[in-house]
């Protein structure tokens, strides 16, 4: 059902859902992005799947969450000192905030970029410019081309007992002989495509592009909850009263009305896809 | 702060906006059917090394196939290849926030890499003959370039305000990264240059692009 939502909603309502608390220096809020970006994660991916990434995340979190520390040092509360160095708490925790949000906008973008596939990306970037949705979709039909191209090329090479030996230095010459005899196909191919372009018309007239997506009643909702949303939350961000203090010491702020608030807003607007997929598919 | 990190908003949406101009203005540009395949195929050879080197850290010869392709294919062609090769291949090894910021960084060199190459065309003699060298200074620098580009991004991302310190930090952390990017720069080019003059100044003369 995702799959018919126009592409314009669709990008729209991810960096709405991935990126509105990144602009806020809360950890709660990044918290309840990483946890909904999570559940969106579980909507189209095996569960097993899932789960076997969260090793890597934690992997990211504790790599990002050290890193401030051994090189920003302020803050009151000293942990230990490292070659004279302060490392303090504040800078660790500062450290773990910045890698929740990192991952809390990683993992919305993963299902960004499961749902927008590749004719949705054409048809977005060729609105801005058909040039480089022409080259966009040459150069992801050559990608496999060539991959295959190189395999083949590297077994006739072996079958005929061209690879050398097997020894380290034989294996950089064959490599080295399949890539330059494969640079002079490709670009000697690409003419071929180029001359059966523009027998065929290209750039004669202006080029028109066909698209399957119509914008809907419910690319309408969608649309409009992520915008108005993210009013809400910018609105609630701006007006302050939650943004953490590091340094030098920790000021949270207590969770108030608004806050719980903006909350409710987030979870409600950023269930909307789902919640729409959901009810048709039923 | 009325808005904390409001600079990230702000950089992401200028550095969006003045890539979708840039294309916008490239879209009126009339290119010839053969550049623009051949810009597609430099594109798509520099995502396929980029593959290959995958296992690799920072040891990749995407940079230094744009820069060629720069050089020999001129301004439009570098910032069409170096742009594109960074959003097409974030699909595979992950798109982000960061992707607009990698696009400009690598479309600039890109860019530059014409500018040089277009100065080196019309060099007399002895500059003419340091031409490889010159170019692999170049990839030196860009690679440099890169990181401060890229650090850039990463201050704003972590500490949503310019912060001096952070932006050190930032590139310290990434000096090792910095270094081997750098250097692979110049060694792809010095190994690449060779076979890629040979064969596109063949295409170029032979097709008359």
């Amino acid at each position: 059902m995702i799959d018919r939502i126009h592409p314009l909603t669709l990008l729209i309502y991810f960096l709405y859902a991935g990126m509105i608390s990144a602009f806020s220096r809360n950890p709660f809020m990044h918290g309840l992005t990483l946890i909904c970006g999570m559940i969106m994660l579980f909507t189209w991916n095996e569960f097993a799947k899932v789960l076997r990434k969260i090793p890597l995340f934690l992997l990211f979190f504790v790599l990002i969450s050290i890193f401030n520390p051994f090189f920003y040092h302020n803050g009151n509360t000293v942990l230990f000192y490292m070659a004279g160095r302060r490392i303090t708490l504040e800078a660790l925790l500062f450290g773990a905030d910045s890698a929740l949000m990192v991952i809390g906008v990683m993992v919305w973008f993963i299902s960004l970029s499961h749902y927008m596939t590749g004719d949705k990306v054409l048809y977005l970037f060729g609105r801005v410019s058909a040039k480089g949705a022409t080259i966009i979709s040459l150069v992801m039909r050559l990608i496999p081309h060539y991959i295959g191209y190189i395999r083949s090329y590297r077994r006739h090479q072996k079958l005929l007992g061209l690879y050398g030996d097997g020894s380290f230095i034989e294996s950089v010459r064959a490599e080295g002989k399949i890539f330059a005899g494969f640079l002079t196909w490709s670009l000697e191919h690409s003419m071929t495509t180029a001359d059966s372009m523009t027998s065929r018309g290209y750039g004669v007239t202006r080029r028109r592009s066909f698209s399957p997506f119509r914008f809907r009643a419910k690319d309408i909702l969608v649309l409009c909850i992520s915008v108005v949303c993210a009013a809400i939350m910018t609105a609630g961000i701006t007006s302050g009263g939650f943004a953490t203090e590091y340094y030098p010491v920790i000021v949270l702020p207590a969770p108030g009305l608004t806050f719980i608030l903006m909350c409710l807003v987030y979870i409600i607007s950023v269930s909307i896809i789902p919640l729409i997929s959901f009810i048709k598919d039923r | 702060m009325i808005f904390e990190r409001y600079y990230i908003l702000i950089s992401i949406v200028i550095i969006t906006g003045s890539l979708a101009v840039v294309f916008l203005r490239l879209d009126r540009r009339r290119t010839g059917v053969r550049r623009l395949i051949l810009i597609s195929v430099m594109t798509a050879l520099s995502i396929v090394s980029r593959f290959i080197f995958a296992a690799l850290p920072a040891f990749k010869p995407m940079a230094a196939i744009v820069i060629l392709t720069g050089v020999y294919l001129g301004p439009e062609a570098g910032f069409l290849c170096g742009c594109l090769s960074a959003f097409i291949s974030n699909f595979y090894f992950g798109q982000g926030p960061w992707t607009p910021f990698q696009m400009t960084a690598l479309g600039l060199i890109g860019l530059i890499a014409a500018l040089i190459g277009k100065l080196l065309a019309g060099a007399k003699p002895p500059v003419s003959r340091l031409r490889l060298p010159i170019l692999c200074i170049y990839g030196l620098v860009s690679g440099v370039f890169y990181s401060f580009f890229l650090d850039t991004w990463t201050m704003l991302w972590t500490y949503g305000t310019i912060n001096g310190e952070g932006y050190l930090a930032a590139l310290a952390a990434a000096v090792p990264y910095t270094v081997l990017y750098s250097v692979s720069n110049a060694v792809f080019i010095l190994l690449l240059d060779p076979p890629f003059g040979k064969r596109l100044g063949r295409i170029i003369t032979k097709y008359k692009i």
